[in-house]
This record gives structure tokens, C-alpha cells and sequence, in this order.
């Protein structure tokens, strides 16, 4: 081995130490209705005592990405300074009636339709920006979705830090087993971000992984 | 199970009298069809199967396409996602006649970027 390889080797910590950033800006992703912005606003009550923005039952009710700056977490004695990013939900395919089923009127239900659009545009273009994602599963549902794959695909082929977070556990159905299956080469943590089931365990993998 | 005439291709409920006396035109075989039932679970899962071949290719309906967005109808919108991740540029391709727009303040947003971020390097 080189002299150059051992002393980098040696030293390797410090150049780590020394490109560390202070805030590290975390994008939360997924599908429509997987739980982000829940997952969101538990993390700001739990560390700001804030909220990040409304949930509903109605998909893409989250249609501009949103950011909430210095969000500080700490974990037995470590911690991590956030800049966190709740995005829109990702699909394929926007379709205006779907939300007419929920009670709109055809207006409504279109403009939901275009805004989702380019939300989805929108939370695309934010990965450009990104130090590491959140990506919500809802372990209800198959994992092997066209949007999951897509999404965990361009974020590894990115470098991006990746931390799956199955939720919805609180639900008799779900399986994160089946996530964890579905993506066995990232760490999967089971929450439940509406109930709090778990949630200091993924408080412990952000401190990990990000910080 | 339904029967269908040989001869005509009329269809006639399991327990039908006119498969004991005979069919309308006269014809007096049948053949057994399979229920509407189960040709709505073939479809669906070839619909499944086809659903599971995109995912694992982790390609979508428009993969082929240049378009980062189709409009089919307003208030319906197809994303190719692969594009959108893979393209600075938004095509967006209306219904389904050859006509695209690009979004040209998806790209000029962009380079405006990418020029203010070289001018500051140089300042550096």
C-alpha cells in the first residue's frame, strides 16, 4: 500500500469532519396519501412544536413543496440540524375524477388535477437540491409500484442517502416486511407517523444516517 | 355454467328451458362458455401481469415517449416519470395528436441557474 493511501486512510475522518455540512436538507418523498406531510408535521410537533401543512383523505393535497428550515433532532446525545422539504406526492397519472369521488365539483377537481401536475414536477426538481430523502411507503400497499421503483432508482443513481419509511403500521393490513423485501439494500424503518408508533427509532436512524 | 348455441352463438343461462327443448334457430347442441366472471379475471390479471413487467423494469406507459407530461384531457395527466427525473427540460405532448410544447422556463430557469452559479465560481 502507498504512503499517500495510508495517510488517506489515516485521515480520513478529518476530511470528513472537515466537508460536514452544519444542515443537512432532507427531502421527504413518496406516493399520494403515503403519509409525508403526517410524517412532516410529527417531526415539526415533535422537535419545533409546529406543523408543516394540512392533511386530508383526498390525494395530492400537498401540491408545493414546502420548507421548514433548522429543525434540530437529537438522539442520545447526537445531533442532527435539518432543513426539511415536504414534497408533493409522485404519480404517473392525475385524473380529475378521482377527486370528484371525494366530493368535488368538476372545477375544483380539474384545478386539484393541474396543481398535482406540477407538483410532481416540482418535487422532482427539488432532489437536485437535496442532501438525503425520507421516501414514505404506505405498508398497506404492493411496494413494487412503478413510482416506488422510479423514485428509489434516480435517488440511488443520484448518491442520494436513502431511508425507507414504511408507515401506516398502526393498520391491521400493513407489511413492512414487504417493503423491506421490496428494497433490501436500504434501511426500512415501520412507523406509524399519525399514532407515534416507532417514531424514535426513525429519530435514531436520521441522527445515523444524516448526521 | 352459460351454454352458447353451436349454430347461431346465442347464450343461455345455466337451467335455461331452451337448452332441454332447443335453440330459437332450431339448433338443438350447446357448448359450455365460461362465465363473464372469469374473463373479467383473465383480463385482470393480464392487467396485473402487465402492471408488474412495467415495475420491474421500472419503466411506465409513456417510457417510450419524449414527453415529460401528456395531457390527455383537461384535468387528466399522464407523468413520465423517468423523463422528468432524467430531463432538465418539461415536453409536454397535447392529447394525442403529434403536437408538444416545451416548457421553456423549465430550461432557461435552469441555465439562469446554472450561469449565475458559474459567474460566482469565477468571482471565487
Amino acid at each position: 500500500m502507498s504512503v499517500i493511501v495510508k495517510i488517506k486512510k489515516k485521515f480520513s475522518f478529518l476530511f470528513k469532519w472537515f466537508l460536514k455540512k452544519d444542515r443537512m436538507k432532507i427531502g421527504i418523498y413518496g406516493p399520494p396519501n403515503a403519509g409525508k406531510t403526517t410524517l412532516a408535521n410529527r417531526i415539526l410537533r415533535d422537535w419545533t412544536g409546529d406543523v408543516m401543512g394540512s392533511v386530508s383523505e383526498v390525494p395530492h393535497e400537498t401540491r408545493r413543496a414546502r420548507l421548514r428550515e433548522g429543525v434540530k433532532i437529537e438522539v442520545n446525545g447526537k445531533s442532527v440540524m435539518l432543513d426539511i422539504v415536504d414534497t408533493p406526492g409522485l404519480a404517473t397519472k392525475i385524473d380529475f375524477h378521482e377527486f370528484m369521488k371525494f366530493g368535488l365539483s368538476e372545477e375544483e377537481a380539474k384545478k386539484r388535477a393541474k396543481e398535482a401536475t406540477e407538483g410532481v414536477i416540482e418535487a422532482i426538481k427539488w432532489l437536485d437540491d437535496l442532501d438525503g430523502v425520507l421516501m414514505v411507503m404506505d405498508a398497506t400497499e404492493d411496494p413494487y409500484t412503478q413510482v416506488n421503483v422510479t423514485i428509489v432508482g434516480n435517488i440511488e443513481a443520484r448518491n442520494i442517502p436513502l431511508l425507507i419509511v414504511a408507515n401506516k403500521i398502526d393498520l391491521p393490513n400493513a407489511s413492512p416486511a414487504r417493503i423491506k423485501a421490496a428494497f433490501p439494500q436500504h434501511p426500512v424503518v415501520p412507523v406509524s407517523a399519525l399514532k407515534g408508533m416507532n417514531i424514535d427509532t426513525l429519530y435514531r436512524e436520521i441522527a445515523e444516517k444524516f448526521g | 355454467m352459460p351454454h352458447k348455441c353451436t349454430k347461431c352463438g346465442r347464450i343461455y343461462p345455466d337451467g335455461d328451458r331452451r337448452i332441454l327443448n332447443g335453440c330459437e334457430c332450431g339448433n338443438n347442441r350447446f357448448i359450455y362458455v365460461p362465465k363473464e366472471k372469469s374473463k373479467d379475471k383473465r383480463i385482470k390479471e393480464k392487467n396485473k401481469d402487465e402492471r408488474l413487467n412495467e415495475d420491474r423494469t421500472g419503466k411506465g406507459v409513456n417510457a417510450e415517449g419524449v414527453e415529460s407530461v401528456r395531457i390527455i384531457d383537461p384535468g387528466m395527466y399522464e407523468i413520465n416519470l423517468e423523463k422528468v427525473f432524467s430531463r432538465e427540460e418539461i415536453i409536454i405532448a397535447l392529447r394525442e395528436d403529434g403536437r408538444y410544447v416545451i416548457h421553456l422556463p423549465s430550461l432557461i430557469g435552469k441555465l439562469e441557474k446554472k450561469l449565475v452559479k458559474r459567474k460566482s465560481d469565477k468571482k471565487k
